[in-house]
């Protein structure tokens, strides 16, 4: 009986094959004719291995031999020789592409001296006014900074005085205990001071907040205005809302200042 | 080997890259290297034919002004005047050590170079007080990222007769700072230049400084002999000894002088060193070095086809290493070329663990394709068409969204920054397309950004905060002038503001502008309005150049005379053109980081589309492989060999439930006990 069906089987079975080939290749050849970087380098070649596993679990079948050439024999190393089809391109090493890409049109080298000559200008600069600040003024402001919070990790913070900014806090930034961050003499009168703080949760960083606080300050004529800002921060939005779905955002920036005479 | 030496070559490229955010190692102990020479100038470079600057003379036009502000006070009996002792150098520069460790920087370089600026300072320049403000001072200038004025102050330490007198601590504390300078700078010739005046006679840690510089300018300017000469020179005990010995073996490797580099690579990966047996004291970057030289050492064999030494050059680079991705990976490829396709799947695992614990890594997509050629290689054809499928079904998606990425300029920076510091690209904000947060993250695990990328961040940081500085620097003139005109009871003309005119013709071209748009809202002609809108464009242009010449024209013409207003309002003037200049970097700044970031982006679409590629050929190689599988099952039918999959299908056990039991037949039958039809024929 089974005898019998054999050739049919075999007939339906390579008529079935052929065609899925046939479909596929002339899904794929497009890609394949378009692709660029070429077939250079020895890649698998998946025919003559099947041919070899197939005649192993078949010891008496008499397969032709593939017509997929064998891998070269080996090169002097311990191993064999079949490269990576993995290798990178040039062009996807930093660098490389924007200059192939530019060729005749090479985009303009960054002004590296001019922009060092403008840094180094506006540092001179700023060095001589606060220079001649200290020594016309005598009114002076010092910003202390406390930070408090069980969970809060502070991503960004800037202190600003009037229009510049006088503190940045470094990566990692925690002050438990007010400690000055910026001292200056300034004229008396009024002054603005900001404080622009990032905040996340330690527990799952996807929650975080901003905060962009703004005070108005008197410098009383002849004397130090110790301005302290304390930044709390009792959210519970990383602890509690992923379990409950309920939690709070409570971020608080705080100012303490206190004026007493300069001493001279 | 074409090709492999181009992967060589393009890992040797990216780990020499990598090499350059190192900063310096650290100290070692003393070992008895020959005294290097002292450098020659790069002699590509052609600022080393140039006259050297006179230092003195360069650091002195950074305070050239301010010496005039202090010669002005002094007139008033303002500030310090004339009056500096040794004990004021010594206090204040106790309180600008107090704010440098602070990070309080620029309190640091004004109350420091009130010190260095003072008329009297040159007496007390040479002593080691004063050493050590000049060399606080190009300390901090360079903290900022004020590179230029940095360099000069350190050069003028450096320059002066006595430096190198015995201990010559400030002196040798000047060139280690310079040569950071230069390397974070990328400008490893100009820190040459600046070290061309040290005697041969400085110590050899000294000496171990210049030449890793000097060979750092050596290969940036196309002279690897030369580099490989000056790191010869870098000597154990130098903290530039680890980096300088994994750069010379590239150089070696590039010259394709494997053996020599290999020996050079060993001496820093060996697994028995540590932090007791070290030459140097084992830091962070010392490790990372130590992993890099592991890596090398696994490229170099790979190249050389000794698949078992590079396996075990990558098995040792550590757990806990950020470069065990690419260790795993690398490996992986060399079990796969030695046709070790267990060891290789074992790695893939391995590589699958990691991503299981970071969510991504950055050879994720190589490594599926890989994998599906391990199966290839098997003849699991079946199991690599689906892990094919699988990868094209995740990282078209990928391609299309990066391309969406880098349709935007905010999007790309918004995914560069996230790749760049490690945080969620996820939650990065997409402008006007719809990319998943999946998608997102996978793209910056992909991209491989270029150091100038960094470096340009770096820069537009550092501008920004100047730009904020200097904003603050504009308000305390217009404090400060104002403070002078009421002790004076005179009105400055300064006190208007040199914008006092233009402004007012801002004011009133506001007014034209309201105007017309009333009339436009009244349904007036719009034949009538368009020429009046013209000319009013026109005007604005007009005033828009008139405003931007003003400050350069008094900023030009420097102070008008030598009295404290004069100056203020020469600095006032200063100061707006700087800020007109800051406009122009900023431009510039951006247009750079966005090349950048575009060209990062366009290598993620140039790798995948390979890969993509890459799975769709590999696709029809599984095709291909099973067409043959069934050629070869047919003809063995042909032949009268029947599969096992054939005989396996007439065995009639396998169609039984576990519950149901087969009693084969026999061969014996009893015909007479069938009825009817069922009787057989």
């Amino acid at each position: 009986m089974s005898k019998q069906t054999h050739p049919e089987r075999r007939v339906l079975a390579a008529a079935l094959v052929m065609g899925a080939v046939a479909v596929f290749v002339a899904d794929w050849l497009p890609d394949a004719a378009a692709q660029t970087h070429g077939r250079s380098r020895a890649k698998p070649k998946p025919s003559a291995s099947a041919a070899a596993s197939v005649s192993a679990t078949l010891p008496t079948a008499t397969a032709q031999p593939s017509a997929v050439p064998a891998p070269r024999g080996d090169t002097g190393g311990d191993g064999g020789v079949r490269a990576s089809p993995l290798n990178p391109t040039p062009q996807e090493m930093p660098g490389t592409y924007a200059a192939a890409a530019a060729v005749g049109s090479a985009p303009p080298a960054f002004p590296t001296a001019e922009y060092d000559r403008l840094v180094a200008e506006i540092a001179a600069l700023r060095a001589r006014v606060a220079d001649v600040g200290d020594a016309v003024f005598v009114a002076r402001i010092a910003v202390a900074i406390e930070t408090d919070g069980d969970h809060s990790r502070i991503g960004h913070l800037a202190v600003e005085l009037d229009d510049g900014v006088v503190f940045t806090a470094p990566a990692v930034f925690g002050s438990p205990d007010p400690t000055v961050v910026y001292e200056r003499a300034v004229a008396p009168g009024h002054h603005t001071i900001t404080v622009d703080v990032d905040r996340k949760d330690d527990r799952d960083d996807t929650f975080r907040d901003s905060q962009r606080t703004r005070f108005v300050v008197d410098v009383p004529k002849d004397q130090r205005l110790a301005v302290t800002l304390r930044i709390g921060d009792a959210s519970d939005m990383g602890g509690s809302f992923p379990s409950d779905h309920k939690g709070k955002y409570d971020l608080r920036v705080r100012m303490n200042a206190a004026a007493s005479p300069v001493k001279r | 080997m074409a090709l492999r030496a181009d992967r060589r070559a393009s890992g040797v490229l990216v780990l020499g890259s990598a090499l350059l955010l190192f900063a310096p190692a650290v100290l070692a102990q003393p070992r008895g290297a020959a005294p290097a020479p002292m450098a020659p100038p790069v002699a590509d470079d052609p600022r080393a034919t140039a006259a050297a600057p006179a230092p003195s003379a360069e650091a002195a036009t950074y305070g050239d002004t301010l010496r005039a502000y202090h010669a002005a006070l002094a007139r008033r009996r303002l500030g310090s005047g004339d009056q500096l002792t040794a004990e004021d150098v010594r206090a204040r520069l106790a309180d600008v050590e107090a704010l440098a460790r602070a990070g309080r920087t620029d309190e640091a370089i004004a109350r420091v170079m009130d010190v260095t600026e003072h008329p009297r300072f040159e007496a007390y320049a040479e002593t080691d007080d004063g050493r050590a403000a000049l060399w606080q001072l190009g300390d901090a200038l360079a903290s900022a990222g004020a590179y230029a004025p940095a360099r000069a102050y350190l050069r003028r330490l450096l320059a002066q007769p006595t430096a190198w007198q015995s201990p010559a601590t400030f002196a040798r504390r000047a060139v280690r700072r310079l040569v950071e300078i230069g390397m974070a700078a990328d400008d490893p010739a100009g820190a040459v230049l600046d070290l061309q005046g040290v005697p041969a006679s400085a110590p050899e840690e000294t000496r171990g400084d210049i030449a890793y510089v000097t060979g750092r300018a050596r290969e940036a300017a196309g002279d690897p002999d030369g580099a490989v000469a000056a790191y010869a020179n870098v000597g154990r005990s130098s903290r530039f000894w680890a980096q300088a010995t994994y750069l010379h073996g590239l150089v070696l490797v590039d010259q394709r002088r494997f053996k020599d580099g290999e020996k050079l690579f060993c001496e820093l990966a060996d697994p028995g060193r540590n932090d007791r047996t070290s030459p140097v004291f084992g830091d962070e970057r010392y490790f990372a070095i130590r992993d890099l030289a592991r890596l090398a050492l696994g490229r170099v064999a790979h190249e050389q086809s000794r698949f078992d030494d590079a396996r075990y050059y990558y098995y040792l680079v550590p757990r806990d290493s950020n470069r065990l991705a690419e260790a795993v990976y690398e490996a992986a490829t060399s079990r796969y070329e030695k046709k070790d396709y267990a060891g290789a799947r074992e790695l893939l695992g391995q590589l699958d663990a990691i991503a299981g614990a970071a969510g991504h890594h950055r050879y994720e997509d190589e490594a599926k394709i890989l994998d599906a050629y391990v199966d290839l290689a098997e003849c699991k054809f079946e199991d690599a068409d689906r892990k094919l499928l699988a990868f094209l079904a995740r990282y078209v998606p990928v391609l299309d969204g990066a391309r969406r990425v880098a349709d935007s300029d905010a999007s790309m920076q918004a995914v560069l920054v996230a790749a760049r510091t490690g945080s969620d690209a996820g939650a990065a904000e997409i402008v006007g397309a719809v990319v998943t947060a999946d998608t997102l993250r996978t793209i910056a695990a992909l991209v491989r950004l270029d150091p100038a990328y960094s470096a340009a961040l770096r820069r537009r940081a550092v501008l920004e905060r100047e730009a904020s500085g200097l904003r603050a620097a504009r308000g305390e003139i217009d404090d400060i002038q104002r403070g002078l005109a009421a002790t004076e009871g005179a009105r400055q003309t300064t006190e208007r503001g040199l914008d006092e005119p233009t402004n007012v013709a801002r004011r009133a071209l506001e007014g034209v502008k309201h105007a017309l748009d009333e009339l436009e809202a009244s349904s007036a002609p719009s034949d009538r309005v368009r020429p009046l809108r013209d000319q009013l464009a026109a005007l604005d242009a007009r005033l828009s150049s008139a405003r931007q010449a003003l400050p350069a024209t008094v900023a030009a013409s420097g102070p008008t005379g030598d009295d404290l207003p004069d100056l203020l309002r020469a600095d006032a003037a200063r100061a707006s053109q700087l800020g007109s200049r800051v406009d122009v970097m900023r431009a510039a700044l951006a247009a750079e980081e966005t090349r950048l970031a575009r060209d990062a982006l366009q290598r993620v679409d140039v790798r995948l589309s390979r890969l993509l590629r890459r799975a769709r050929l590999a696709r029809i190689e599984a095709v291909l492989g099973r067409k043959r599988t069934l050629e070869v099952e047919i003809e063995a039918i042909n032949d009268g060999v029947i599969p096992r999959s054939a005989i396996d299908s007439l065995d009639s056990a396998r169609f039984l439930l576990d519950s149901e039991e087969y009693w084969p037949f026999e061969g014996d039958d009893w015909p007479d006990e069938f009825v009817g039809s069922e009787v057989p024929r």
